[in-house]
């Protein structure tokens, strides 16, 4: 799922490099969501159901996207170490925390990139894999299933 | 046996062909009035400067600092500008936890830009396209250049003091790779500047065809 900003859209530079590229929060990982256990409405929604990074404060949800990226491809990168299944649940329902059953990870073997995270070639090889691949929503069925979630979590 | 190898003779030939052999041919029309085209050429042209070479230059300045572009390259200075909006990110500004960058790194890439930008001018008297400057989700400023033939190279600039700016370029169906780094702002990188100049340049249209009467004469 990447962020769609409205210079980018302007410039017609989607998806954004930016959105393959990792912060020093990442660790290392790139999270994403397995297809099998999800549907792009439901990627979107526990997105827009979920706070902000270190606030609390609903994440805006309408300014993304969703581009899938083959396993199969991720692995022919040499800086790739493994995707892993990584589901998240929560024991007691907490506001602005989502269970995502679908969460997973791309993990990077920094330990062979001489130049730390976002190596300019990877981050180019991915980003056009996925800009191949954009994946379509029902933005309203997103609305509802995001009001549904947001709403669950209040009710706790 | 002891034998000491003599280091091999280089020999240096200049080329047969001399700066006054070439013409730099305007128009069509003015081939077609210059009876004696075919003795004065020798059979070489200089094609690509059709186009006239502009030396006039403009100034801009971004986050403070000063920039002088030639004026064939006001479509680059545009995008700098236009990329200058990251520097209004803040922490975080894709909700999930993105580092926001600096003046110092976005110049950085401000000064890799206009410096191979005018150096291609210079040298090569070629226009390179526009690059898009973003911002990495870990403060990095990236520049991102698209052209054809599939051509297209990422620079990565580093928050970080005295860090190596990687880069990554590509070219061709067969996208022959190039990875390598600089040194920000340091003096011109010649391969990479040559690598620039043959697959990020503008291509101009020419009038300029050469006259069928003439190919058998070559």
């Amino acid at each position: 799922m990447v962020l769609e900003s409205a210079r980018d859209k302007k410039n017609k530079r989607l998806p954004a490099i930016s959105s393959f590229s990792l912060s020093d929060n990442d660790h290392g990982n790139l999270s994403v969501d397995w297809e099998r256990k999800t549907t792009p409405e439901e990627s979107i929604a526990r997105f827009g159901a979920s706070y902000k990074f270190g606030k609390k404060e609903y994440k805006p949800y309408e300014n993304r996207a969703i581009y899938a990226l083959d396993i199969s491809f991720l692995n022919s990168l040499s800086d790739v170490e493994g995707v892993i299944y990584d589901p998240i649940f929560y024991s007691q329902p907490v506001k602005g925390r989502v269970n995502n059953p679908a969460h997973s990870l791309i993990r990077f073997n920094l330990a062979l990139e001489e130049n730390g995270i976002n190596d300019p070639e990877t981050l180019l090889k991915i980003r056009d894999h996925a800009a191949k691949q954009k994946v379509s929503y029902d933005l309203e069925k997103v609305h509802a299933m995001v009001d549904k979630l947001r709403n669950k979590v209040s009710e706790n | 046996m002891n034998r000491i190898l003599a280091e091999p003779a280089i020999s240096y030939h200049r080329s047969p062909v001399r700066s006054k052999d070439y013409i730099i041919i305007q128009n069509e029309t003015s081939i077609s009035q210059n009876l004696n085209w075919e003795k004065k050429t020798h059979g070489f042209f200089k094609e690509k400067n059709v186009t006239s070479f502009d030396d006039s230059k403009y100034r801009m300045e971004i986050a403070g600092e000063k920039f002088e572009l030639y004026s064939n390259l006001k479509l680059i200075g545009d995008q700098i500008e236009d990329g200058a909006e990251i520097l209004s990110r803040d922490e975080n500004w894709d909700d999930d936890g993105a580092l926001a960058t600096d003046t110092e790194t976005f110049l950085k890439a401000a000064r890799f830009i206009v410096q191979y930008a005018n150096h291609v001018h210079d040298k090569y008297h070629e226009t390179l396209t526009a690059p898009y400057i973003d911002i990495l989700r870990d403060g990095a400023v990236s520049v991102h250049w698209e052209a054809e033939n599939n051509a297209q190279l990422l620079v990565v600039f580093k928050k970080k003091e005295n860090e190596l700016a990687y880069f990554f370029a590509e070219q061709g169906e067969r996208k022959i790779p190039l990875k390598s780094a600089i040194v920000p702002n340091d003096p011109v990188d010649e391969t990479l500047a040559l690598w620039m100049k043959n697959y990020l340049n503008q291509k101009k249209e020419t009038n300029y065809q050469i006259p069928t009467k003439y190919i058998e004469w070559y």
